[in-house]
């Protein structure tokens, strides 16, 4: 309004400057004859009472201004969503979720969504999409449950294109992270398509992302796999081609593992110990096995490192640390426990046992870990033994854990600093026995020191095997109530919240 | 009525009231069932009540879990060697624990009312313990004792008012000097001016008892020089002030409800009991948000209030010094069969809550369908009081359009209201949206909107 900019520069300068009069005589007519009715006794009256006047004109006169729909419209057009939003009762638990950051059974509650044709509630969109910007799993999730509506609101954002582009898209375009977390994903739900995104572009990566990609991707699981993986034998780079050969050494069918296993068949020798075979085996290491080739096709110490051990001796240390278990079973037609005794109880074999272990933890060979264990549970077991069993400890069987977990001589294998980090290699779902054992085991050694935060994030993720029927035994893993230890409490607590909100999600679909 | 962003004002004139004498006396129901985690964390007195409260929404925490009609009450272990009770009257939103935490509520009462809301099968109990029953009762004598206040000595009043007038009136003849002086230097140099200069002529306003003139005085002191349109802002303040005291000048000669707004512009304060004796505006009030600030010790609260009957709006304050519990009756998207008192002015919005009958979830709010509508109507009440800046506003049929790194609202003209609002809320209104029109509550000031809430799919959803 230019009265109100002319008032403006006259208020600026002021009345010995600027008189109101020359002002008044700007201003349309019919303001100029109702300002002359008001009496006046100073230029600074005149000009307060002509202010007066037209701030109540100027406010009172103010318009929200048209904005050119048609241009509005070529960006801004969402398609109604047909509206199949899941239940209160699952929609409440996402809020939940969200609100508690309890991010970790996200997945659980989209994988239900998605398995029921929902769509997301739309005041939930800006929060999941805000997580998904940097979770390309869950991105990858929500791309299936976020609707029209969603992919609208995603193309308005600069930070939400993620959500725009194809699985092939972020693949050939994302930044290395995002290609990662995108082939981790896959792997999980389609292998097939993470492989053939692996072949398509194999040759174009660096070699620290084909040493990643392919540490991902693991073992084979079918021949064309493990055809592919022997070509990988080939690779430019030394790192890719040691993680192939590791790779391979884990299938038994693979031609590196059965050239491997037929020309170091004669390391380990074996005499049926007493009377008619019923007493101890007595085993033998042959140096004088050729195991020259291998040395050097797997780059392993030719000399010893250690002078418990000849050069020989230490081949074949490394060698039996990497051939499968089991083949010595059929090589020797010995059980595991007959063979491994040997190991444990003669001095010049014990300083082999490390080589077991490492074999057994490579092969994750759970009828050897559990062979192993009973030995560690035994009355007699041998500070070699319990050293060395750390490792072993993630291929056993839940139920030889459960026995470890709740014998005393847990304490002389675990310490609290690598506790949970076993708990969390341990995928499968647990049983209500094997929760109580682990839980157990936590508790004896987490309650007094508290969980630490940078341990938080895998201590909760234990949540997600446990069962739920372990909710009604959480008072059993509390202190009692004369003893604080609010740390420890306080996780439990959240722990069993997990727990609680995960055993929600499938029945709060069902409204 | 005057109403503007951060009222030091209001702050003089409210808050030598106690809160919890400030609300009304009983709600004989309140459909608790019904609330939202969102409404209840609404009651928090900050985000980190927020977040220990949610903690505490735990079954496990909670060896004694109980729940009637008109109450919740539950023991949980804390950090002593006794479980805290925990009680909460839901009649008229209460709250009482036995924990030594200063915040009100604490995190204990919020944890219960998560809880009461998530798993209100974990509550076993169905009579209230003595330790509850007492207290429910203690509540009912005190909101009876309050229904039955002192009588007014008149007399000793007008002693009072016409002593204020007088002084008031050696307060304006100073400030009129003080504007033309202002006014003759001209505006460019106010930016020169120290702290001293505002500060000491607030100070002789306060002493005048006019504590609202001096607000304007310190508001014009606060102004950011240094930022484009300052000039339009101290311009617009210094004249507002010469309106107040040219109003008190013309007294006489003024309608009563612009001798209420110059009062209410001078500082003016209003008795509880003078506001409790008008009969009040009984109607189906929808609580559409709230807005909260801080100011050094002080905080602040407006909600914000349309009546479904009178279509009226109403703006509830609440003022909170440091240890002071909080009233948590109103609750954001909610709505009260009840009835408020309002300020008197031209424009009433100002209003207590005299008396709350019933607490509901809110039903769809009905406004303006145009902006032309609502400018028509802005344009009436500015004219009515040159002081209003903010008022509240219902758009019924506006599509969130986000142009150009800016968010609008637009009707089905094509015109379009600027919007205001913090990342999370703005998606949050888009998605809500979807390009589709929606009714958005807010804030409407010097032509910017700030949202409140946003109905869609049969739901408030406070923004």
């Amino acid at each position: 309004m230019n009265s109100i900019d002319e008032i403006l520069k006259a208020a600026l300068l002021g009345t010995d400057k600027t008189p109101p009069q020359s002002v008044i005589a700007s201003l349309p007519q019919a303001v100029q004859q109702e300002l002359a009715q008001l009496a006046t006794e100073d230029d600074e009256t005149s000009f307060l009472q002509l202010s007066a006047f037209m701030l109540s004109y100027y406010r009172a006169g103010q318009e929200f201004p048209i904005v050119d729909i048609d241009t509005a419209n070529q960006k801004n057009t969402g398609e109604s969503e047909n509206e199949n939003f899941p239940p209160t009762t699952a929609n409440r638990l996402l809020g939940v979720l969200i609100s508690e950051n309890r991010y970790s059974l996200l997945p659980v509650w989209l994988t239900h969504c998605t398995e029921r044709s929902y769509k997301i509630a739309p005041q939930y969109l800006p929060q999941l999409l805000k997580l998904g910007e940097e979770d390309i799993a869950l991105q990858q999730q929500l791309t299936e449950v976020i609707g029209e509506r969603g992919h609208w609101l995603a193309s308005l954002n600069d930070d939400w294109q993620v959500f725009q582009q194809t699985t092939q898209e972020i693949w050939e375009t994302g930044a290395s992270r995002q290609r990662k977390q995108l082939f981790q994903y896959l792997l999980q739900h389609g292998r097939s398509k993470a492989t053939e995104l692996l072949q398509s572009t194999w040759k174009e990566e660096n070699a620290t992302d084909r040493f990643d990609f392919l540490s991902a991707w693991g073992n084979p699981q079918s021949a064309e796999e493990l055809a592919l993986l022997e070509t990988m034998l080939q690779d430019k780079s030394k790192k890719v081609t040691a993680l192939a050969q590791q790779l391979l050494l884990r299938q038994p069918e693979s031609t590196l593992t059965q050239q491997f296993h037929q020309q170091c068949s004669q390391l380990l020798t074996s005499k049926e110990g007493g009377m008619l075979g019923i007493g101890s085996a007595k085993i033998e290491v042959n140096t004088n096995v050729d195991l020259g080739v291998w040395i050097k096709e797997f780059g392993l110490e030719s000399e010893s490192l250690d002078k418990n051990f000849s050069d020989q001796e230490y081949q074949a240390f490394q060698v039996l640390s990497l051939i499968q278990p089991k083949v010595w079973e059929e090589q020797l037609s010995l059980s595991p426990e007959k063979i491994l005794k040997p190991f444990i109880t003669d001095k010049s074999l014990q300083k082999y046992l490390p080589a077991w272990a490492a074999t057994i933890a490579f092969h994750r060979n759970s009828s050897w870990a559990d062979a192993w264990l009973d030995f560690v549970l035994a009355s007699n077991a041998t500070k070699a033994l319990l050293e060395n069993t750390p490792s072993v400890l993630p291929g056993a069987s839940p139920e030889t854990l459960t026995r470890l977990f709740n014998h005393k001589r847990a304490d002389a294998i675990l310490s609290a600093n690598n506790i949970i980090p076993l708990l969390d290699e341990l995928h499968y779902p647990w049983s209500l026995e094997f929760s109580k054992a682990a839980l157990k085991l936590l508790y004896h050694n987490f309650a007094q020191r508290g969980v630490y935060h940078y341990e938080t994030e895998a201590f909760m993720r234990l949540a997600e095997r446990m069962p739920t029927e372990i909710l009604a035994q959480q008072e059993e893993f509390l202190p009692p109530k004369n003893e604080k230890r609010d740390t420890w409490r306080t996780m439990l607590r959240d722990l069993f919240r997990t727990i609680e909100l995960k055993t929600k999600i499938p029945s709060s679909f069902d409204e | 009525m005057v109403s503007r962003s951060l009222g030091n004002y209001e702050s003089c004139l409210e808050v030598r009231y106690n809160s919890t004498e400030w609300w009304p006396p009983i709600i004989p129901t309140s459909n608790f069932m019904h609330w939202t985690e969102e409404q209840i964390l609404e009651l928090a007195p900050d985000t980190a009540s927020v977040k220990a409260g949610k903690k505490q929404a735990n079954p496990s925490k909670w060896p004694r879990l109980g729940a009637s009609d008109t109450s919740l009450w539950g023991e949980v272990q804390g950090s002593g060697s006794a479980p805290y009770q925990v009680r909460i009257d839901l009649r008229q939103i209460g709250y009482k624990c036995s924990c030594p935490s200063r915040k009100f509520p604490c995190k204990h009462a919020i944890g219960l009312l998560l809880l009461r809301a998530r798993s209100a099968d974990t509550f076993t109990e169905t009579t209230p313990p003595d330790w509850v029953a007492d207290w429910l009762n203690q509540r009912e004598k005190r909101e009876e004792r309050k229904a039955n206040p002192k009588p007014v000595d008149k007399k000793a009043r007008q002693k009072r008012v016409a002593s204020r007038m007088k002084k008031i009136e050696g307060g304006v003849e100073e400030l009129q000097l003080w504007l033309k002086d202002l006014v003759r230097d001209g505006l460019a140099t106010l930016p020169t001016r120290d702290r001293a200069f505002w500060g000491n002529t607030a100070a002789r306003m306060v002493d005048a008892q006019a504590p609202g003139l001096a607000n304007f005085i310190r508001r014009m002191g606060d102004i950011n020089y240094h930022a484009a349109g300052w000039e339009y802002t101290a311009w617009e303040t210094l004249t507002q002030m010469y309106l107040v005291t040219e109003g008190f000048e013309h007294w006489d000669s003024l309608d009563a409800g612009v001798q209420e707004d110059v009062k209410t512009a001078l500082g003016w304060p209003y008795s509880k009991d003078e506001l409790n004796q008008q009969t009040g505006i009984e109607d189906t009030w929808q609580v559409l948000g709230k807005q909260e600030f801080q100011e050094e010790r002080l905080t602040t609260i407006r909600y914000w209030l349309k009546g479904k009957t009178t279509q009226r709006y109403a703006l509830i304050l609440q003022f909170i010094t440091p240890g002071q519990p909080r009233d948590t009756s109103l609750l954001p998207a909610t709505q009260l069969e009840a009835t408020l008192a309002f300020y008197p002015s031209n424009y009433p919005l100002r209003a207590i809550v005299k008396e709350i009958r019933q607490i509901q979830p809110m039903s769809q709010p009905e406004g303006y369908t145009t902006l032309s509508e609502f400018e028509a109507d802005y344009a009436q009440v500015v004219s009515f009081d040159i002081q209003t800046n903010q008022l509240p506003v219902v758009l019924s049929s506006v599509i969130p359009r986000w142009m150009s790194e800016k968010l609008l609202l637009m009707d089905s003209a094509g015109k379009a209201v600027k919007v205001q609002i913090a990342e999370e809320g703005r998606w949050k209104m888009l998605a809500l949206s979807s390009g589709q029109p929606i009714t958005v509550t807010g804030i409407i000031e010097n032509r910017v909107l700030h949202p409140l809430g946003v109905w869609a799919f049969s739901e408030y959803h406070l923004l």
